[in-house]
């Protein structure tokens, strides 16, 4: 395992595993992006596929998808169209990511609270529903699993798995947002962006060749 | 059986035969959902605005299809909601017609409101829109703050916050549902005119569904002359929030088949790219199709009791339309992890199946108030056999 500040072996969460987390948690996917590629020294990393995602490039690129998110926009780039000077992310980016992730995950669970207290069905709070209480326990148990076994120092191995939990639980907490999840200018676009960004990074297995149909 | 089978059959070539001819203009209403009203007078719109008025009050019977035999309303619709849907399911929600707004006229309206009504409807391809989702309390017509008050000359006038309000931008008419006193019989439903001054509705851009152009809606002030209130003729509860009910329970199978439909578009597209797929994926393609095979009988099996009018047919709606939009959401997950790194920017179709499956768990009623309603079908012994 590598001896890196994200990789560490120590039960003790790396520092800056947690502060990407906290920015993306307090300011969202682009300042938390911006903070994982400047401190793990990278500009434009290509996914296993060979994609990219990247923040407002400064140069004429061809999105497949654009995100507009709070601050600017999220461009998705096809293999084809990634700039040839982009590199494979290192073991600290793809935790960082995952990190990154976490703290989106955690924005969307705080942005459920802040929506179902002031919002009533039948005269009750939605947040006193005990349906909707347990829905909100099981997301945070997830987030509080993912962020310990990224404390713990996740094999790379793991990533896809935690990836994976984390899509899990912001869909769970998506539906609980109702309409506003699907608005462009709500939670649910961060959600999308987190989940664009697991697409293109998580470090599944690229396709292999082939299963004929029965 | 066989029959009827054979006509649903027959039903089905059709409606994907009139959706593929319009199919091409999916990615243009990605972009622009305006795009839409240039296809207008395509079959599967006529189709589908024709089928929604009652019979009597059709100008024309000529519906470019001749009804299923042994087969009721409810599971035709269903038919041509999943059909259509996997092509597009904004091609059903964008559609002019009465769409939802046309079951509150059925559930609440006397015979001059739906003559007008439905006359106006066929004037020219028309949109209609649904009012009753506001900003704090979502479709729970027991929290509604818009308010309809005398105007002091017979009148009335309408003010108030409505969202996600599907059409409402394109729409000339629609059933808006507001409070004239508090408690629950206080919630009356009328029909608006867009036009009218005090009316705007402006589109909200969203990451699905965005041909369906959901829209928020301020109204101030705008008048309501007496003859559009529906149900004056009716009991007061069997007016607003009883009407709004009805409305939404009528149309939840027809959700359920535009779950089924966006759940089959991803399970198509998994088998023609199938040599794409991971090693074993076809065995995971093979069971997502038992799921919706499934999710399919679910769905005609509600429509059924909804059309023979059975005691079970709101909770089998209810069961329908969450277990369906479940199915949606998990299909297109599940489709895009299947085909590697970076799916959703290679295959562009599936990120849009899965953008419009997140959509379709909101309409209509989310999971847990299908859950909740299902519950109540078990507790009363409304679902045994």
């Amino acid at each position: 395992m590598s001896a890196s500040p994200l990789f560490g072996t120590s039960p003790t969460p790396s520092s800056t595993g947690v502060e990407i987390r906290d920015r993306a948690r307090e300011q969202g996917v682009l300042a938390a992006l911006e903070l994982l590629n400047r401190s793990t020294a990278t500009e434009c990393p290509r996914g296993p596929g060979g994609h990219a995602v990247v923040p407002e490039p400064q140069v004429q690129v061809t999105a497949a998808v654009e995100v507009a998110l709070d601050g600017g926009s999220l461009v998705a780039l096809r293999a084809a169209d990634v700039p040839e000077s982009a590199d494979e992310p290192s073991s600290e980016w793809q935790l960082g990511l995952v990190w990154l992730r976490l703290g989106i995950s955690e924005r969307l669970l705080e942005n459920c609270l802040d929506y179902l207290g002031g919002r009533t069905a039948g005269g009750t709070p939605l947040l006193v529903q005990q349906m909707v209480r347990g829905q909100l326990a099981e997301a945070r148990g997830d987030q509080i699993e993912v962020e310990l076994m990224l404390a713990q120092g996740a094999l790379p191995s793991l990533l896809a798995d935690l990836h994976e939990r984390i899509t899990r639980t912001d869909r769970s907490l998506c539906r609980l947002l109702g309409a506003s999840s699907v608005v462009e200018t709500g939670p649910g676009q961060e959600a999308y962006a987190s989940e664009l960004l697991a697409d293109v990074y998580s470090p599944r297995t690229a396709p292999e060749p082939k299963e004929s149909a029965a | 059986m066989s029959g009827s089978k054979t006509g649903l059959e027959r039903l089905r070539e059709k409606i994907r035969e009139w959706s593929e001819e319009i199919g091409p203009i999916t990615p243009r209403m990605e972009r622009d959902p305006g795009a839409l009203e240039e296809f207008c007078d395509a079959a599967v719109f006529r189709y589908q605005a024709q089928l929604a008025i009652p019979p009597e009050y059709r100008v024309s019977d000529d519906t470019g299809m001749a009804p299923v035999p042994g087969e009721g309303m409810t599971v035709q619709r269903v038919v041509m909601a999943e059909e259509i849907s996997a092509v597009d399911p904004a091609i059903v929600l964008a559609a002019p017609g009465p769409s939802l707004s046309g079951g509150a006229i059925e559930a609440m309206a006397d015979p001059d409101q739906k003559k007008w009504f439905y006359s106006r409807l066929q004037e020219r391809p028309t949109w209609t829109f649904f009012g009753l989702t506001e900003p704090k309390h979502g479709s729970d017509a027991m929290g509604l703050e818009t308010t309809l008050t005398p105007s002091g000359d017979g009148h009335l006038e309408l003010s108030g916050t409505k969202r996600y309000v599907g059409n409402a931008a394109r729409a000339d008419v629609g059933v808006v549902f507001a409070r004239t006193r508090p408690g629950p019989l206080g919630v009356m439903a009328v029909m608006v005119d867009t036009a009218d001054p005090g009316f705007k509705a402006t589109p909200l851009p969203t990451l699905g569904m965005r041909g369906n152009q959901i829209c928020a809606i301020e109204m101030d002030r705008v008048r309501i002359p007496p003859e559009n209130v529906l149900g004056r003729h009716l009991p007061a509860s069997r007016r607003g929030i009883w009407g709004a009910l009805q409305s939404l329970s009528a149309f939840r199978p027809g959700m359920a088949g535009m779950a089924v439909g966006i759940a089959r578009a991803a399970h198509d597209y998994l088998l023609r790219h199938r040599g794409e797929l991971a090693a074993g994926g076809m065995e995971r393609v093979r069971e997502i199709g038992r799921r919706i095979e499934a999710g399919r009988a679910l769905t005609l099996h509600a429509a059924r009791a909804a059309d023979a009018r059975s005691e079970s047919a709101g909770y089998l709606a209810s069961a329908a339309k969450y277990r369906t939009s479940r199915l949606a959401e998990d299909v297109t997950r599940e489709a895009i992890a299947l085909l590697g790194p970076g799916a959703r920017l290679d295959h562009p179709d599936l990120d849009r199946y899965a953008r419009d499956a997140r959509a379709v768990e909101f309409m209509e009623g989310t999971r847990n108030v299908h859950r909740l309603n299902l519950f109540q079908g078990i507790v009363q012994r409304k679902l045994s056999g």
